[in-house]
Protein backbone atom coordinates (compact mmCIF):
# COMPACT_ATOMS: atom_id res chain seq x y z
CA UNK A 1 0.00 0.00 0.00
CA UNK A 2 1.28 3.37 -1.01
CA UNK A 3 3.27 5.25 2.24
CA UNK A 4 2.58 2.08 4.19
CA UNK A 5 -0.63 2.86 5.86
CA UNK A 6 -2.27 0.26 6.60
CA UNK A 7 -5.28 1.62 8.72
CA UNK A 8 -6.75 5.15 8.74
CA UNK A 9 -5.99 4.91 12.33
CA UNK A 10 -2.65 4.86 11.12
CA UNK A 11 -2.29 7.41 8.78
CA UNK A 12 -4.14 9.50 11.01
CA UNK A 13 -1.85 9.33 13.74
CA UNK A 14 1.22 9.79 11.37
CA UNK A 15 -0.25 13.00 9.51
CA UNK A 16 -1.62 14.69 13.32
CA UNK A 17 1.84 13.72 14.50
CA UNK A 18 3.86 15.38 12.19
CA UNK A 19 1.26 18.04 12.31
CA UNK A 20 1.30 19.18 15.61
CA UNK A 21 5.31 18.91 15.16
CA UNK A 22 5.48 21.97 12.70
CA UNK A 23 3.22 24.01 14.89
CA UNK A 24 4.98 23.80 17.69
CA UNK A 25 8.21 24.40 15.50
CA UNK A 26 5.67 27.16 13.90
CA UNK A 27 5.14 28.41 17.28
CA UNK A 28 9.13 29.31 17.60
CA UNK A 29 9.91 30.48 14.76
CA UNK A 30 6.79 32.71 13.84
CA UNK A 31 7.35 34.50 17.09
CA UNK A 32 11.05 34.93 16.46
CA UNK A 33 9.64 36.44 13.11
CA UNK A 34 7.52 38.59 15.07
CA UNK A 35 10.71 39.67 16.83
CA UNK A 36 12.44 40.18 13.77
CA UNK A 37 9.74 42.50 11.81
CA UNK A 38 9.10 44.42 15.04
CA UNK A 39 12.93 45.31 16.28
CA UNK A 40 13.01 48.19 15.03
CA UNK A 41 9.65 50.00 15.36
CA UNK A 42 10.99 52.40 17.96
CA UNK A 43 13.60 53.74 15.39
CA UNK A 44 12.37 56.94 13.10
CA UNK A 45 11.54 58.01 9.77
CA UNK A 46 12.48 56.03 6.39
CA UNK A 47 14.97 56.35 4.30
CA UNK A 48 15.58 59.81 2.29
CA UNK A 49 16.11 59.99 -1.34
CA UNK A 50 19.58 59.08 -1.99
CA UNK A 51 18.88 56.32 0.45
CA UNK A 52 15.84 53.65 -0.50
CA UNK A 53 12.51 55.97 -1.17
CA UNK A 54 11.73 57.96 -4.51
CA UNK A 55 10.61 61.51 -3.07
CA UNK A 56 9.74 63.21 -6.86
CA UNK A 57 6.44 63.81 -6.03
CA UNK A 58 7.29 64.95 -2.21
CA UNK A 59 6.28 61.63 -0.58
CA UNK A 60 3.66 59.18 -1.39
CA UNK A 61 0.42 58.24 -0.81
CA UNK A 62 -1.95 55.07 -0.59
CA UNK B 1 -7.10 72.28 -2.91
CA UNK B 2 -8.68 74.84 -5.11
CA UNK B 3 -7.05 73.12 -8.61
CA UNK B 4 -7.19 69.54 -7.39
CA UNK B 5 -10.98 68.98 -8.51
CA UNK B 6 -10.64 70.46 -12.29
CA UNK B 7 -10.00 68.20 -14.83
CA UNK B 8 -7.25 69.79 -17.40
CA UNK B 9 -7.57 68.67 -20.94
CA UNK B 10 -4.20 67.64 -22.21
CA UNK B 11 -4.11 66.27 -25.46
CA UNK B 12 -5.80 62.82 -26.11
CA UNK B 13 -3.11 61.60 -28.61
CA UNK B 14 -0.77 60.07 -25.52
CA UNK B 15 0.30 56.76 -25.97
CA UNK B 16 -1.82 55.26 -23.35
CA UNK B 17 -4.67 56.85 -25.12
CA UNK B 18 -3.58 55.02 -28.36
CA UNK B 19 -2.96 51.33 -26.76
CA UNK B 20 -6.28 51.26 -24.68
CA UNK B 21 -8.27 52.82 -27.99
CA UNK B 22 -6.72 49.41 -29.93
CA UNK B 23 -7.95 47.43 -26.80
CA UNK B 24 -10.93 48.90 -26.32
CA UNK B 25 -11.80 48.49 -30.33
CA UNK B 26 -10.61 44.62 -30.57
CA UNK B 27 -12.73 44.17 -27.68
CA UNK B 28 -15.54 45.28 -28.60
CA UNK B 29 -15.16 43.49 -32.06
CA UNK B 30 -14.56 39.98 -30.27
CA UNK B 31 -17.52 40.59 -27.15
CA UNK B 32 -20.01 41.05 -30.48
CA UNK B 33 -18.46 37.62 -31.54
CA UNK B 34 -18.85 36.33 -28.02
CA UNK B 35 -22.80 37.27 -28.10
CA UNK B 36 -23.35 36.48 -32.07
CA UNK B 37 -21.19 32.98 -31.64
CA UNK B 38 -21.42 31.72 -27.95
CA UNK B 39 -18.88 30.64 -26.16
CA UNK B 40 -17.54 28.24 -28.50
CA UNK B 41 -16.64 30.92 -31.72
CA UNK B 42 -14.42 33.03 -29.12
CA UNK B 43 -13.12 30.20 -26.41
CA UNK B 44 -11.26 26.94 -25.80
CA UNK B 45 -13.52 25.63 -23.37
CA UNK B 46 -14.87 22.62 -23.33
CA UNK B 47 -16.94 19.95 -21.18
CA UNK B 48 -13.38 18.92 -19.49
CA UNK B 49 -12.34 22.61 -18.93
CA UNK B 50 -16.05 24.67 -18.40
CA UNK B 51 -14.25 27.19 -16.32
CA UNK B 52 -11.17 28.87 -18.32
CA UNK B 53 -8.87 32.13 -18.19
CA UNK B 54 -12.29 34.33 -17.58
CA UNK B 55 -12.96 32.45 -13.96
CA UNK B 56 -9.19 31.52 -13.06
CA UNK B 57 -7.90 35.40 -13.49
CA UNK B 58 -11.20 37.98 -14.33
CA UNK B 59 -13.43 36.23 -11.48
CA UNK B 60 -11.14 34.55 -8.91
CA UNK B 61 -7.62 36.92 -9.19
CA UNK B 62 -10.53 39.60 -9.61
CA UNK B 63 -12.24 39.00 -6.32
CA UNK B 64 -8.91 38.43 -4.42
CA UNK B 65 -7.17 40.97 -5.63
CA UNK B 66 -10.27 43.86 -4.94
CA UNK B 67 -9.99 42.94 -1.15
CA UNK B 68 -8.13 45.83 -0.57
CA UNK B 69 -11.83 47.61 0.35
CA UNK B 70 -12.69 45.49 3.03
CA UNK B 71 -9.06 45.29 4.72
CA UNK B 72 -8.31 48.60 4.38
CA UNK B 73 -11.99 50.04 5.49
CA UNK B 74 -11.75 46.97 8.28
CA UNK B 75 -8.64 48.36 9.39
CA UNK B 76 -9.61 51.89 9.61
CA UNK B 77 -13.31 51.58 11.03
CA UNK B 78 -13.40 48.57 12.84
CA UNK B 79 -10.21 48.19 14.46
CA UNK B 80 -9.46 52.40 14.73
CA UNK B 81 -6.42 52.77 13.07
CA UNK B 82 -7.24 55.84 12.01
CA UNK B 83 -3.84 56.80 10.48
CA UNK B 84 -4.62 54.60 7.39
CA UNK B 85 -7.47 57.03 6.78
CA UNK B 86 -6.76 58.38 3.35
CA UNK B 87 -6.15 54.96 2.30
CA UNK B 88 -9.30 53.83 2.50
CA UNK B 89 -11.39 55.77 -1.02
CA UNK B 90 -8.51 54.57 -3.10
CA UNK B 91 -9.19 51.22 -1.94
CA UNK B 92 -12.88 51.02 -1.84
CA UNK B 93 -12.76 52.63 -5.50
CA UNK B 94 -10.27 49.94 -6.26
CA UNK B 95 -12.32 47.34 -4.41
CA UNK B 96 -15.60 48.49 -6.22
CA UNK B 97 -13.89 49.13 -9.72
CA UNK B 98 -12.35 45.27 -9.22
CA UNK B 99 -15.85 43.88 -8.49
CA UNK B 100 -17.44 45.73 -11.11
CA UNK B 101 -15.35 44.31 -13.75
CA UNK B 102 -15.37 40.72 -12.19
CA UNK B 103 -18.96 41.09 -12.77
CA UNK B 104 -18.77 42.38 -16.37
CA UNK B 105 -16.62 39.39 -17.19
CA UNK B 106 -18.89 36.52 -15.71
CA UNK B 107 -21.24 38.05 -18.37
CA UNK B 108 -18.91 36.79 -21.30
CA UNK B 109 -18.46 33.52 -18.95
CA UNK B 110 -21.83 32.64 -18.19
CA UNK B 111 -23.33 30.93 -21.22
CA UNK B 112 -26.76 32.71 -20.97
CA UNK B 113 -26.15 35.74 -18.91
CA UNK B 114 -28.87 37.39 -19.02
CA UNK B 115 -30.09 34.86 -16.57
CA UNK B 116 -27.47 35.60 -13.88
CA UNK B 117 -30.11 36.98 -11.62
CA UNK B 118 -32.18 33.78 -12.07
CA UNK B 119 -30.76 33.00 -7.96
CA UNK B 120 -32.28 35.84 -6.77
CA UNK B 121 -36.01 35.77 -8.11
CA UNK B 122 -36.48 32.13 -9.70
CA UNK B 123 -34.74 29.45 -7.85
CA UNK B 124 -32.17 30.22 -5.22
CA UNK B 125 -30.79 27.05 -5.02
CA UNK B 126 -29.43 27.52 -1.32
CA UNK B 127 -27.18 24.45 -1.02
CA UNK B 128 -24.94 25.39 -3.66
CA UNK B 129 -21.68 27.45 -3.69
CA UNK B 130 -22.07 29.51 -6.53
CA UNK B 131 -25.43 30.90 -4.79
CA UNK B 132 -23.55 31.93 -1.84
CA UNK B 133 -20.48 33.29 -4.31
CA UNK B 134 -23.38 35.12 -6.34
CA UNK B 135 -25.31 36.26 -3.81
CA UNK B 136 -22.16 37.61 -1.75
CA UNK B 137 -20.47 38.94 -4.62
CA UNK B 138 -23.88 41.18 -5.82
CA UNK B 139 -24.32 42.05 -2.40
CA UNK B 140 -20.96 43.11 -1.53
CA UNK B 141 -20.71 44.90 -5.47
CA UNK B 142 -23.92 47.03 -3.58
CA UNK B 143 -22.09 47.98 -0.15
CA UNK B 144 -18.88 49.04 -2.59
CA UNK B 145 -21.16 51.24 -4.74
CA UNK B 146 -22.77 52.67 -1.13
CA UNK B 147 -19.29 52.89 0.62
CA UNK B 148 -18.03 54.55 -2.68
CA UNK B 149 -20.91 57.01 -3.14
CA UNK B 150 -19.59 59.58 -1.10
CA UNK B 151 -16.80 60.55 -2.72
CA UNK B 152 -19.38 61.17 -5.99
CA UNK B 153 -21.86 62.89 -3.88
CA UNK B 154 -19.26 65.19 -3.14
CA UNK B 155 -18.55 66.09 -6.26
CA UNK B 156 -21.80 66.25 -7.43
CA UNK B 157 -22.41 69.10 -4.49
CA UNK B 158 -25.35 66.77 -3.07
CA UNK B 159 -24.21 67.22 0.59
CA UNK B 160 -27.52 66.16 2.28
CA UNK B 161 -27.10 63.00 0.40
CA UNK B 162 -23.59 62.36 1.17
CA UNK B 163 -24.10 62.74 4.64
CA UNK B 164 -26.97 60.82 5.18
CA UNK B 165 -24.57 57.41 2.92
CA UNK B 166 -21.78 58.75 5.86
CA UNK B 167 -23.51 57.50 8.59
CA UNK B 168 -23.82 54.16 6.65
CA UNK B 169 -19.96 53.61 7.24
CA UNK B 170 -19.50 51.27 9.80
CA UNK B 171 -22.56 49.35 9.55
CA UNK B 172 -21.55 48.83 5.03
CA UNK B 173 -18.32 47.90 6.94
CA UNK B 174 -19.21 45.30 8.88
CA UNK B 175 -21.33 44.00 6.47
CA UNK B 176 -18.45 44.38 3.99
CA UNK B 177 -16.42 42.22 5.91
CA UNK B 178 -18.84 39.93 6.61
CA UNK B 179 -19.39 39.25 2.83
CA UNK B 180 -16.02 39.29 1.80
CA UNK B 181 -15.00 36.74 4.59
CA UNK B 182 -18.31 35.03 3.08
CA UNK B 183 -17.09 34.37 -0.41
CA UNK B 184 -13.50 35.25 -0.50
CA UNK B 185 -13.24 31.40 1.08
CA UNK B 186 -16.43 30.30 -0.72
CA UNK B 187 -14.33 31.30 -3.91
CA UNK B 188 -11.84 28.41 -2.89
CA UNK B 189 -14.40 25.99 -1.25
CA UNK B 190 -15.75 25.55 -4.90
CA UNK B 191 -12.94 23.71 -5.94
CA UNK B 192 -13.27 21.13 -2.86
CA UNK B 193 -16.08 19.32 -5.39
CA UNK B 194 -13.23 18.56 -7.42
CA UNK B 195 -10.50 16.16 -5.65
CA UNK B 196 -9.52 14.04 -8.44
CA UNK B 197 -8.98 17.14 -10.89
CA UNK B 198 -6.85 19.50 -8.89
CA UNK B 199 -3.24 17.98 -8.29
CA UNK B 200 -2.84 17.49 -4.48
CA UNK B 201 -0.18 19.82 -3.66
CA UNK B 202 -3.34 22.26 -4.36
CA UNK B 203 -6.15 20.37 -3.11
CA UNK B 204 -6.72 21.14 0.19
CA UNK B 205 -9.84 20.28 2.57
CA UNK B 206 -8.11 23.81 3.68
CA UNK B 207 -8.76 25.74 0.65
CA UNK B 208 -11.39 28.24 1.50
CA UNK B 209 -8.77 29.05 4.22
CA UNK B 210 -6.03 29.00 1.73
CA UNK B 211 -8.56 31.56 -0.51
CA UNK B 212 -9.63 33.60 2.21
CA UNK B 213 -6.26 34.32 4.50
CA UNK B 214 -4.49 35.26 0.74
CA UNK B 215 -7.11 37.24 0.09
CA UNK B 216 -6.08 39.29 2.83
CA UNK B 217 -2.47 39.81 1.63
CA UNK B 218 -3.92 40.28 -1.66
CA UNK B 219 -5.77 43.18 -0.45
CA UNK B 220 -2.80 44.50 1.04
CA UNK B 221 -0.72 44.21 -1.79
CA UNK B 222 -3.15 45.70 -4.21
CA UNK B 223 -3.55 48.83 -1.85
CA UNK B 224 0.57 49.31 -1.82
CA UNK B 225 0.61 49.00 -5.92
CA UNK B 226 -2.78 50.94 -6.39
CA UNK B 227 -0.59 53.52 -4.26
CA UNK B 228 2.54 53.12 -6.13
CA UNK B 229 0.85 53.90 -9.68
CA UNK B 230 -1.42 56.62 -8.06
CA UNK B 231 1.51 57.96 -6.96
CA UNK B 232 3.39 58.13 -9.99
CA UNK B 233 0.61 59.24 -12.11
CA UNK B 234 -2.00 61.11 -10.03
CA UNK B 235 0.67 62.99 -7.80
CA UNK B 236 -0.75 66.18 -8.24
CA UNK B 237 -4.37 65.27 -7.60
CA UNK B 238 -2.85 64.50 -3.87
CA UNK B 239 -2.92 66.64 -0.78
CA UNK B 240 -0.85 66.97 1.91
CA UNK B 241 -2.33 64.74 4.10
CA UNK B 242 -2.49 61.65 1.69
CA UNK B 243 1.04 62.71 1.10
CA UNK B 244 1.93 62.59 4.51
CA UNK B 245 -0.07 59.52 5.68
CA UNK B 246 1.95 57.28 2.85
CA UNK B 247 4.79 56.30 4.89
CA UNK B 248 2.89 55.01 7.55
CA UNK B 249 0.32 53.26 5.66
CA UNK B 250 2.76 51.56 3.61
CA UNK B 251 4.82 50.37 6.36
CA UNK B 252 1.81 49.44 8.20
CA UNK B 253 0.32 48.03 5.37
CA UNK B 254 3.53 45.75 4.89
CA UNK B 255 4.32 44.68 8.01
CA UNK B 256 0.89 42.95 7.97
CA UNK B 257 1.03 41.67 4.79
CA UNK B 258 4.42 39.83 5.77
CA UNK B 259 2.60 38.78 8.97
CA UNK B 260 -0.17 37.19 7.02
CA UNK B 261 1.75 35.72 4.64
CA UNK B 262 4.21 34.11 7.21
CA UNK B 263 0.70 33.00 8.73
CA UNK B 264 -0.16 31.71 5.00
CA UNK B 265 3.04 29.73 4.70
CA UNK B 266 2.59 27.82 7.78
CA UNK B 267 -1.30 26.73 6.86
CA UNK B 268 0.09 25.69 3.10
CA UNK B 269 2.79 23.44 4.93
CA UNK B 270 0.13 22.16 7.67
CA UNK B 271 -1.98 21.22 4.55
CA UNK B 272 0.86 19.23 3.23
CA UNK B 273 1.09 17.62 6.12
CA UNK B 274 -2.17 17.01 7.38
CA UNK B 275 -2.75 15.39 3.69
CA UNK B 276 0.75 13.42 3.23
CA UNK B 277 1.44 14.75 0.18
CA UNK B 278 5.56 14.94 0.90
CA UNK B 279 6.01 12.65 -1.69
CA UNK B 280 4.76 15.10 -4.84
CA UNK B 281 7.13 17.99 -3.92
CA UNK B 282 9.71 15.76 -6.01
CA UNK B 283 7.61 15.82 -9.32
CA UNK B 284 7.66 18.61 -11.80
CA UNK B 285 4.35 19.42 -10.24
CA UNK B 286 5.87 19.78 -6.68
CA UNK B 287 8.92 21.76 -7.98
CA UNK B 288 6.06 24.47 -9.75
CA UNK B 289 4.49 24.40 -6.26
CA UNK B 290 7.25 24.95 -4.54
CA UNK B 291 8.23 28.10 -6.88
CA UNK B 292 5.05 29.46 -5.62
CA UNK B 293 5.15 28.50 -1.99
CA UNK B 294 9.33 29.50 -1.56
CA UNK B 295 8.74 32.48 -4.13
CA UNK B 296 5.94 33.92 -4.08
CA UNK B 297 4.85 33.36 -0.63
CA UNK B 298 8.28 33.19 1.88
CA UNK B 299 10.10 35.27 -0.44
CA UNK B 300 7.78 38.19 0.15
CA UNK B 301 7.41 37.75 3.41
CA UNK B 302 11.15 38.35 4.34
CA UNK B 303 11.28 40.77 1.92
CA UNK B 304 8.39 43.20 3.04
CA UNK B 305 9.68 42.42 7.03
CA UNK B 306 13.24 43.64 5.98
CA UNK B 307 11.66 46.30 3.87
CA UNK B 308 9.17 47.46 7.04
CA UNK B 309 12.66 47.06 9.66
CA UNK B 310 14.76 49.42 6.87
CA UNK B 311 12.04 51.41 6.45
CA UNK B 312 12.44 50.81 2.59
CA UNK B 313 9.55 52.27 1.03
CA UNK B 314 10.82 51.37 -2.74
CA UNK B 315 11.38 47.51 -1.43
CA UNK B 316 8.14 47.57 0.01
CA UNK B 317 6.53 48.87 -3.29
CA UNK B 318 8.34 46.35 -5.34
CA UNK B 319 7.84 43.08 -2.97
CA UNK B 320 3.99 44.53 -3.28
CA UNK B 321 4.17 43.83 -7.07
CA UNK B 322 5.99 40.41 -6.39
CA UNK B 323 3.01 39.25 -3.67
CA UNK B 324 -0.12 40.76 -6.47
CA UNK B 325 2.28 38.45 -9.02
CA UNK B 326 2.28 35.13 -6.67
CA UNK B 327 -1.98 35.21 -5.55
CA UNK B 328 -2.32 35.34 -9.46
CA UNK B 329 0.03 32.53 -10.01
CA UNK B 330 -2.13 30.92 -6.97
CA UNK B 331 -5.13 31.70 -8.91
CA UNK B 332 -4.31 30.18 -12.19
CA UNK B 333 -2.68 27.22 -10.52
CA UNK B 334 -5.50 25.91 -8.51
CA UNK B 335 -8.14 26.96 -11.48
CA UNK B 336 -5.87 26.16 -15.04
CA UNK B 337 -2.28 24.77 -14.54
CA UNK B 338 -2.59 22.22 -11.59
CA UNK B 339 -6.45 21.21 -12.78
CA UNK B 340 -6.75 18.46 -14.53
CA UNK B 341 -3.40 18.05 -14.15
CA UNK B 342 -3.85 14.06 -15.29
CA UNK B 343 -5.16 14.63 -18.44
CA UNK B 344 -2.84 13.94 -22.18
CA UNK B 345 -1.36 17.70 -22.89
CA UNK B 346 -3.63 17.18 -25.72
CA UNK B 347 -6.44 17.78 -23.54
CA UNK B 348 -5.07 20.58 -21.76
CA UNK B 349 -7.30 23.97 -21.99
CA UNK B 350 -5.10 26.79 -23.16
CA UNK B 351 -7.23 29.98 -23.77
CA UNK B 352 -7.45 31.12 -26.84
CA UNK B 353 -6.23 34.59 -27.95
CA UNK B 354 -9.61 36.01 -27.74
CA UNK B 355 -10.23 35.10 -24.57
CA UNK B 356 -7.23 36.82 -22.91
CA UNK B 357 -7.87 39.81 -25.34
CA UNK B 358 -11.26 40.31 -23.50
CA UNK B 359 -9.58 39.67 -20.37
CA UNK B 360 -7.42 42.39 -21.20
CA UNK B 361 -10.07 44.30 -22.37
CA UNK B 362 -11.59 44.07 -18.88
CA UNK B 363 -9.09 45.26 -17.28
CA UNK B 364 -8.73 48.23 -19.72
CA UNK B 365 -12.20 49.06 -18.94
CA UNK B 366 -11.55 49.32 -14.84
CA UNK B 367 -8.23 51.37 -15.60
CA UNK B 368 -9.66 53.67 -17.61
CA UNK B 369 -12.78 54.11 -15.07
CA UNK B 370 -10.74 54.62 -12.36
CA UNK B 371 -8.58 57.04 -14.32
CA UNK B 372 -11.63 59.28 -14.96
CA UNK B 373 -12.87 59.13 -11.68
CA UNK B 374 -9.32 59.96 -9.40
CA UNK B 375 -9.18 63.15 -12.15
CA UNK B 376 -12.82 64.43 -11.11
CA UNK B 377 -13.46 63.09 -7.52
CA UNK B 378 -11.97 63.57 -4.22
CA UNK B 379 -10.50 60.01 -3.58
CA UNK B 380 -7.00 61.10 -3.70
CA UNK B 381 -7.75 64.20 -2.04
CA UNK B 382 -10.34 65.47 0.67
CA UNK B 383 -12.62 67.81 -0.86
CA UNK B 384 -12.39 70.86 1.12
CA UNK B 385 -16.08 71.40 2.17
CA UNK B 386 -16.03 67.83 4.07
CA UNK B 387 -11.99 67.89 5.65
CA UNK B 388 -11.59 64.72 7.97
CA UNK B 389 -15.37 64.37 8.30
CA UNK B 390 -15.54 61.12 6.36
Amino acid sequence: MENGFYTLQEFMTFTKGVTYVIMVISLFVITGFWLFLTGRDEDSQPNEPGGTEHHHQGGGHV
Amino acid sequence: MSGKNTFTSRSLLTPFNLVAGLILIVGAVITVLRFTRGLAGVTHLSNDNPWGLWIGFDLLCGVALAAGGYVTSAAVYIFGMKRYHSAVRPAILTGFLGYAMVVLALNYDVGRPWRLPYPFVVQQGTTSLLFEVGACVALYLTVLFIEFTPAALEWLGLKRARNLVTRLTILLTIFGVVLSTLHQSSLGALYLIAPSKLHPLWYSSYLPVYFFVSSIVAGLSMVLFESTLAHHYFGDKMDEKHLRENTDVTLGFAKAASLTLAGYFTIKVIGIAMDNNWRYLATGYGLWFLVELLGFVALPCFLYAVGVRDKNIRLIRWTAVLTVLGIILNRLNVSLIAFNWRLPSSERYFPSWMEIMISVFVVTIGILVYRFVVTRMPVLYEHTDYPSSH
